[in-house]
C-alpha cells in the first residue's frame, strides 16, 4: 500500500473530499448570513458576513440555557463514569472473590442491549422516581457504560503486579495503591473512555428528548432540533445553532483527532 | 436500509480527517443541516439543480424520495465510522503479502481486487453487521428531518416506538415493539461470533 496514487484515483478522492465537505460549508456560510439574504441570494459565496444569528440565538432564544445544560450533564456523567468504571474495573482485574466471572460477563452483557430499547422503561422507573424532567434524568442512564468497565479492566489486567507488590510491602492501603499508581499508568485509557463518554453524552438525542419536558431543561440536542418548529424558516439562526452545538466535538476532535479515532475503532461504537 | 459503504482508505490523512468529521456531530446537527440543504425552495439541492435547469425535487416532501434523501445524509454522517474500521482492518494485512503480489507481476488495482478485498472479509461482515444494527436503531434523522412522513414512509421502527410511547400513549404497546427490536437486534449481534475469533474488537 505504500505505492504512490495514480492521477485518477488522486482526482476522485478530492471529489470525495469535497462532496464531504460542501454540507459542512454550507452549514457555516449560512449561519453567516443575513436572515434576508437567505432568502434572496442564490449560490454565491459572496456575501458580507455577519454576526447577528448568533447573537440572536443568544439573545432571543434560550440557546446559551442549553449549551449550559448540555455541559453540565456531559461534564458529569464523564466524571462519574470514569470513577464508576474505573473502581468497578479495578475490583475485576485485581480482586478475588467468587462469582467474579459471572459478574463480569453479565456487564459485558450489558454491551448487547441497545439503549434504543430501554427508552420506555427508563422514562417509567425514572418517573416513578420522581425524577421526570430534570437533568439528573439524562445523567443516570448514561452513567452505565459496560464498554468502559471492559476497557479499563483489560487495561488495568495488563499492569504488572510486581508494581503493585512493592507498595503493599511498603504498607500502602489498596486504595492508595489504586489511586498512585493504577490510575496514573492508566492515563490513556481513562481518557479514551472519558471522550467516548463525552462524546456520547452531548450528541445524546433520543434520551434527553423523552427525559426532559419543559424546554429550559433541553439539552442542545434536542433545543436545536425544536429549532425547526418554532423558528421553521429562520434558516440562518437555526444553522448559527447547530455550529454552536458543534464547537465542543469540533474542539475536541481538532485537539484528540488520532485517540478519537483510535478509541472508536478500538470499540465499535456506534451512534 | 443497510448502508455500507465503501470509503478508499488509501487516500491520506486530509481524507480522513474530512470523512471522519460528520461522524462527531449530534444527529440532531447532521438532521437540521440536511433538512436545510433539502429545503424546497432556498435549499442547496434545490438550488444545484435549478442552476443546472433541472426541475427541484421535493427532497423530504415527496413520498417517493424521502427515504433516498435520509439515507444520503446518514451516509455522509458515518461513512467516516465504517472508514476507520476498514483501514483498521487493512492495517493488519502484513506488508509481506503486498511485496509478494508485486513480485508476481500483480499491477496495483488486481492487488486491490485479489489481495486487499478477500482478505478485508472479516472487516466487512463485521461492518455490515453494526450498519445494520444502526440502521435498525436509526431515529434522530428521520425524527428531525420528515418526521417519519410524507404519509409514514419514512417511519422507522425506534420512531415508531417513540410515537407510539410517548405521543399515543400506549406504553405497554411500545414495550412489546422495543422488545421485539431488541430480539432482532440480538440476533444479528449474534451472528458477530460467526467470525474467526482472531482481532480484537
Amino acid at each position: 500500500m505504500k505505492k504512490p496514487l495514480n492521477i485518477l484515483v488522486r482526482l476522485l478522492i478530492l471529489c470525495l473530499i469535497i462532496i464531504w465537505l460542501i454540507p459542512l460549508v454550507w452549514l457555516l456560510v449560512t449561519s453567516l448570513k443575513s436572515e434576508n439574504t437567505v432568502m434572496t441570494d442564490k449560490l454565491s459565496l459572496i456575501f458580507a458576513p455577519t454576526l447577528e444569528n448568533y447573537k440572536k440565538a443568544f439573545s432571543s432564544t434560550l440557546l446559551g440555557r442549553w449549551f449550559l445544560n448540555s455541559l453540565i450533564v456531559s461534564v458529569i456523567t464523564t466524571i462519574l463514569t470514569l470513577l464508576i468504571d474505573s473502581s468497578m474495573a479495578y475490583v475485576l482485574a485485581r480482586i478475588q472473590f467468587s462469582g467474579r466471572n459471572i459478574l463480569f460477563i453479565f456487564i459485558l452483557a450489558g454491551m448487547m442491549i441497545p439503549f434504543e430499547v430501554l427508552i420506555i422503561q427508563l422514562y417509567l422507573e425514572l418517573t416513578k422516581m420522581g425524577l421526570a424532567n430534570t437533568l439528573i434524568a439524562v445523567i443516570l442512564p448514561r452513567l452505565a457504560m459496560p464498554i468502559g468497565v471492559f476497557i479499563l479492566t483489560q487495561f488495568f489486567k495488563s499492569i504488572p503486579l510486581v508494581l503493585e507488590e512493592a507498595a503493599f510491602i511498603d504498607g500502602a492501603s489498596r486504595w492508595t495503591v489504586f489511586r498512585t499508581i493504577i490510575l496514573p499508568l492508566s492515563k490513556s485509557a481513562l481518557f479514551a473512555v472519558a471522550i467516548i463518554s463525552f462524546i456520547n453524552a452531548w450528541n445524546d438525542f433520543l434520551w434527553p428528548l423523552v427525559a426532559i419536558s419543559s424546554s429550559e431543561k433541553y439539552t442542545i440536542t434536542v433545543g436545536i432540533a425544536n429549532f425547526q418548529g418554532t423558528h421553521g424558516t429562520e434558516y440562518s439562526l437555526i444553522m448559527a445553532g447547530a455550529v454552536l452545538a458543534s464547537i465542543p466535538q469540533i474542539i475536541m476532535y481538532i485537539l484528540f483527532k488520532k485517540n478519537i479515532v483510535k478509541s472508536i475503532a478500538m470499540t465499535g461504537i456506534k451512534g | 436500509m443497510a448502508l455500507i459503504t465503501m470509503q478508499p482508505t488509501r487516500t491520506g490523512r486530509i481524507a480522513e480527517t474530512v470523512f471522519f468529521l460528520p461522524y462527531m456531530l449530534s444527529t440532531s446537527v447532521v438532521g437540521t443541516l440536511w433538512a436545510w440543504i433539502f429545503q424546497r425552495n432556498y435549499g442547496l439541492a434545490n438550488q444545484i439543480l435549478k442552476s443546472l435547469s433541472f426541475e427541484p425535487l421535493g427532497w423530504l416532501t415527496d413520498p417517493s424520495i424521502a427515504m433516498t434523501s435520509i439515507i444520503i445524509a446518514t451516509l455522509w454522517w458515518t461513512a467516516g465510522f465504517n472508514m476507520i474500521l476498514f483501514s483498521a482492518g487493512m492495517k493488519q494485512i502484513p506488508d509481506e503479502i503486498y511485496d509478494a503480489a508485486k513480485i508476481d507481476g500483480a499491477g496495483s488495482f488486481t492487488t486491490l481486487i485479489k489481495v486487499t478485498i478477500p482478505l478485508l472479509k472479516d472487516t466487512s461482515l463485521l461492518v455490515l453487521i453494526l450498519q445494520v444494527i444502526a440502521s435498525f436503531k436509526v431515529f434522530g434523522q428521520v425524527y428531525v428531518m420528515t418526521g417519519g412522513g410524507p404519509y409514514g414512509t419514512t417511519r422507522v421502527l425506534v420512531q415508531y416506538v417513540y410515537k407510539t410511547g410517548f405521543n399515543y400513549f400506549r406504553l405497554g404497546y411500545a414495550s412489546a415493539m422495543s422488545v421485539i427490536l431488541f430480539l432482532v437486534i440480538l440476533l444479528i449481534s449474534s451472528l458477530q461470533f460467526l467470525r474467526k475469533p482472531d482481532q480484537a474488537l
